[in-house]
């Protein structure tokens, strides 16, 4: 335990210095590219835009199952979620588009069903099992929004007025906000007095509860807030896609990808699912930009190959070519 | 609800049971050995399905038949698959993912082969009707019931009476002990891989006879297959075969009562449930 956790404060350390500041070098850069390159016109904000929505969806899922060890298969559930709060508000007129309180509304629902879940799920399961519960609990909501009838739009979904389409500009702001929402929210975290409780939760649970860490609380307490980002993921993505589906709202694309970048990156640590996400969301979407037939097979296959070449994900291997070059 | 359907309607849940109980096998003994959970089990069911769909079409092969040829494939592919990719993950987690990469790349491939069109393989076995009662039961149906509970008896069978069997038991007990004990552990590991792969060679094949199939249901056999290990106890044969017939009934039951769209949520309700009141399963020892 104390080597694992001597290892993150390292990582930690190499975040803090060089890593946050690099990072905020590149959301100005982000920031500030639309004043000289038209976004309406360039392809490349759409591909960053979509790696943008990756990166928070893959930082927030590894607050609950990285750093605090609580492996989650499920999260595309809260990104439907999202996407539905949103979808039926504003059919039914209590928020407007691309309206701010429609985002809280899906991060607060979102909250609440993470805490109403987690209570029983994280209380019972352990490991395997609770990775089973939150994939089932995707399915269960998948279905229920599928056999909502007329409040939910059935299987067809709902239709929302794309005519209120006013360019891509607010959707690559709004994605930059949620990145920067999400990792300055791992980052606190990870800083703070919790993130040492939940690494020592994910460490030794028994020891944790020995030492007198209220295990229960803490563990719901990151599974809530790994539950707020991906809720307003599939808030903005409501209001871009303008028709909200089951299969597409609840599609594993939205929990399962993360859980891949998160691994492929290295989890536990601030930057692994940053750069998982940018690695593995660049493979998705040059693939099915070139060789769109192909896609999900050459995708699928890299995915494997990562696996298989690094266990570690990419910020392990990295930091273990640096300890053999200090040696 | 007219009681002289109860037990049609039972014994159409038992059918559909019966197959989830060889996935469940499958899955118990790839999971009970090497903790890895596979969610490619379905994608390679179907793609079972799919080969005999296609030797029956093309060669007229029974798909019984096709089970010949397909089985030893897929028992070569399951060699295949463990040395290329599971071996050298061993992590759990890696493992859990490289398996979701190979359900992407599963999916991929059974529908750019045969597209993503809803399919059934058309044998003579679902036009005979055999009548019990005021209803009647396809001979296809009544086959998938005799070789799904023969296979699962066999692996039964396997595991309590052999060598393989024992040693499969040791390594889900206890991972490391095995080792000192001069069990091969890969050897067992690569030949409990390949057995569930065939398990799911044959769950796809009747699967394909009795109902319709596409590629994309694949992830949700696989969650079925899981619902029903869990509901008989992880690492217990019997439990999965119980766990799969309970789920099969229980999904016909809601179907019938409340409405068919409704049977997959009561069969995941019925597994959080299970997960949350007894995790370790019905016949499951409580840890």
């Amino acid at each position: 335990m104390t080597l694992s956790l001597l290892r993150s404060f390292d990582a930690r350390l190499l975040i803090k210095s060089k890593g946050a500041l690099a990072g905020l070098a590149l959301l100005v850069v982000l920031a500030l590219a639309p004043i000289f390159i038209d976004v309406e016109r360039s392809y490349a904000f759409f591909y960053i835009y979509n790696i943008l929505i990756y990166v928070a969806l893959a930082t927030s899922w590894n607050i609950v199952s990285g750093v605090t060890g609580q492996f989650s298969l499920g999260h595309n559930a809260f990104f439907g979620i999202g996407a539905y709060v949103t979808a039926i508000a504003w059919r039914d007129g209590l928020v407007g588009y691309l309206d701010i309180r429609a985002f809280l509304l899906s991060a607060l629902f979102s909250a609440t069903v993470a805490a109403g879940v987690g209570y029983p799920f994280l209380g019972r399961l352990r490991g395997f099992y609770f990775a089973l519960g939150t994939l089932g609990l995707s399915e269960v909501l998948r279905l229920i929004a599928v056999n909502g009838g007329q409040y939910t739009g059935g299987a067809v979904g709902i239709q929302l007025p794309s005519r209120c389409y006013a360019g891509f500009l607010p959707y690559y702001y709004a994605a930059l906000i949620l990145v920067l929402a999400a990792v300055a929210l791992a980052a606190a975290m990870l800083k703070v007095r919790i993130g040492l409780n939940w690494r020592a939760i994910r460490d030794d649970e028994v020891a944790a509860e020995s030492i007198g860490i209220p295990t229960l609380n803490y563990k719901i307490l990151a599974f809530v807030l790994s539950a707020v980002v991906p809720a307003m993921c599939g808030s903005l993505w409501a209001y871009y896609i303008f028709h909200v589906q089951p299969s597409s709202a609840f599609g594993i694309t939205w929990g399962l990808y993360p859980v891949l970048m998160g691994i492929i990156g290295g989890i536990g640590t601030l930057l692994g699912p940053v750069i998982g996400a940018i690695v593995i969301g660049s493979i998705v979407q040059l693939t099915s930009m070139y060789i769109a037939t192909l896609h999900p097979l050459i995708s699928g296959i890299l995915m494997i190959i990562a696996i298989v070449f690094l266990p570690q994900g990419i910020i392990g291997k990295v930091e273990k070519v640096r300890a053999a070059r200090r040696r | 609800m007219d009681p002289t359907l109860i037990p049609i309607l039972l014994l159409y849940g038992f059918a559909r049971g019966c197959v989830y109980a060889v996935i469940a096998i499958g899955l118990n003994l790839i999971f009970g050995t090497m903790k890895i959970v596979n969610l490619a089990h379905g994608s390679i069911c179907l793609l079972s399905a799919y080969m005999s769909y296609t030797l029956f079409q093309t060669l007229g092969l029974d798909p019984y038949a096709s089970l010949l040829l397909t089985l030893p494939v897929f028992f070569a592919m399951g060699l295949g698959l463990y040395f290329g990719i599971f071996k050298v993950t061993r992590e759990p987690n890696s493992s859990t993912i490289s398996s979701f990469g190979l359900l992407i790349a599963l999916q991929m491939i059974m529908v750019l082969a045969w597209t993503a069109n809803p399919k059934a393989i058309p044998s003579q076995y679902a036009g005979i009707m055999i009548p019990i009662g005021i209803a009647s039961i396809s001979l296809a149906r009544i086959l998938l019931m005799v070789t799904c509970l023969a296979a699962s008896f066999l692996m039964l069978l396997v595991l309590k009476r052999t060598v393989f069997g024992r040693a499969v038991r040791a390594i889900s007990e206890d991972p490391e002990t095995p080792y000192l004990m001069g069990i091969n552990v890969v050897k067992v590991n690569s030949l409990a891989f390949s057995l569930g792969v065939a398990l799911a060679c044959l769950a796809g094949m009747v699967y394909g006879i009795n109902y319709s199939f596409d590629p994309y249901i694949g992830l949700m056999l696989t969650l079925k297959g899981f619902v029903s290990v869990t509901l008989g106890g992880l690492g217990n044969m019997i439990g999965s075969v119980v766990g799969g017939v309970i789920l099969g009934v229980a999904e016909n039951v809601v179907a019938y009562t409340i409405g068919a769209q409704w049977s997959d949520v009561a069969s995941y309700f019925i597994f959080i449930l299970i997960l949350l009141v007894k995790p370790t399963g019905i016949l499951g020892r409580s840890r």
